[in-house]
């Protein structure tokens, strides 16, 4: 039909392109070049529970009230003996809370956040105001060494991007934390440490934590 | 042109997102000289840790160990159970590392999320060829 030579710079062609093609789309679905702040709409507190009372029923008190548990700057690092040896067997941590507000599993304080968008891939930065329970006053000076910190989970086998998260206080008991990358869409769970650096013998430790659903579109 | 394209189109598929398959999914590399060596606790088995990266690092590490017998054999068939723990501060990570066997005694433990400075536990639980139990500490800036 063709002169050989031309038939077979036809072939070559058609090969070439075939082999440019499964280069291609591969690259363009790998390649995730895109700003991903731009891309869509940012994900926030996820929908799904009753947020007040998850959020504080917890802290409710036989007669209606809440009870919540002071704390102590003095029962961060007690003496050896002071203390109750400390829970062995990983389930300290409360339930998930949804919404942007809520008392921490232990009833020490009251734990609220906002954010930066948040979208997958991106950096995401948490404002987390602490205030305690009891006094309604700010939660100051949990800095040191990070120990106001954040982590982040798709689920328990599924840790996100915190390597690089910084804390700073900007006021008093207002937190800024991250940033934080959800490296994949769906429902994460963030958990808010506050004190983390005090050790959790005792009641009245500093040491806090809790945790929040977060929808990442 | 033929082999060429075939070979073009297998790199192409093989490559795609060019994670790379190999032994360390996540890319992870690990030192020739361990991080730790220690005994189980009925000290029947030894225990070398090495991390990626290492020494470990704030956030997600992943930690290769390699259990050999007293004849220095390596172990394989055990079941290991890890649970990272701060002991100071009462609890552990909110993130279960997954383990992989690797054969010639070595297990991969990847998805460690250490999410605070301090030290951590990696309290392991043994089982299958072996019961026992170790307890290496990571020491994170």
């Amino acid at each position: 039909m063709y002169p050989n030579s031309l038939g077979r710079a036809r072939a070559r062609l058609s090969y070439l392109s075939i082999a440019l093609a499964l280069i291609a789309v591969p690259l363009a679905a790998c390649s995730g070049t895109s700003d991903p702040a731009d891309a869509g709409p940012a994900g926030g507190p996820a929908d799904g529970g009753p947020a007040n009372a998850e959020a504080f029923g917890h802290c409710a008190g036989a007669d209606g009230g809440f009870v919540f548990q002071p704390v102590s700057a003095d029962a961060c690092h007690p003496d050896a003996g002071d203390a109750a040896p400390p829970d062995d067997d990983g389930s300290d941590f409360g339930a998930t809370l949804y919404g942007t507000s809520g008392y921490d599993d232990d009833c020490k304080y009251q734990v609220s956040w906002t954010s930066t968008p948040i979208r997958q891939n991106a950096d995401v930065t948490f404002t987390v105001t602490v205030k305690l329970a009891a006094t309604d006053q700010p939660a100051s000076g949990g800095t040191a060494n990070n120990d106001t910190y954040i982590e982040a989970f798709l689920n328990e086998t599924h840790p996100g991007d915190t390597a690089s998260a910084q804390t700073t206080e900007s006021s008093a008991g207002v937190y800024t934390i991250g940033p934080v990358r959800f490296d994949a869409p769906g429902v994460w769970t963030v958990r808010f440490h506050v004190f983390g650096d005090c050790e959790d013998l005792s009641e009245d430790s500093p040491h806090g934590h809790a945790a929040f659903y977060v929808d990442v579109p | 042109m033929r082999r060429a394209f075939q070979l073009v189109v297998a790199a192409a598929l093989l490559g795609a997102c060019g994670g790379g398959a190999g032994p360390t999914d996540g890319g992870e590399s690990f030192p020739d000289a361990p991080l730790l060596s220690l005994s189980s606790r009925s000290g029947g088995l030894h225990l070398e840790l090495r991390s990626s990266p290492q020494p470990p690092v704030r956030g997600k590490d992943a930690v290769r160990l390699t259990f050999t017998d007293d004849g220095g054999a390596p172990v394989d068939g055990l079941d290991v159970a890890v649970q990272p723990w701060m002991p100071a501060m009462g609890h552990g990570s909110s993130v279960v590392p997954t383990v992989t066997a690797r054969g010639q005694g070595e297990y991969d433990l990847s998805n460690l999320y250490l999410a605070m400075p301090g030290t951590w536990e990696l309290r392991m639980t043994l089982s299958g060829t072996a019961s026992d139990d170790a307890t290496p500490s990571l020491q994170i800036p």
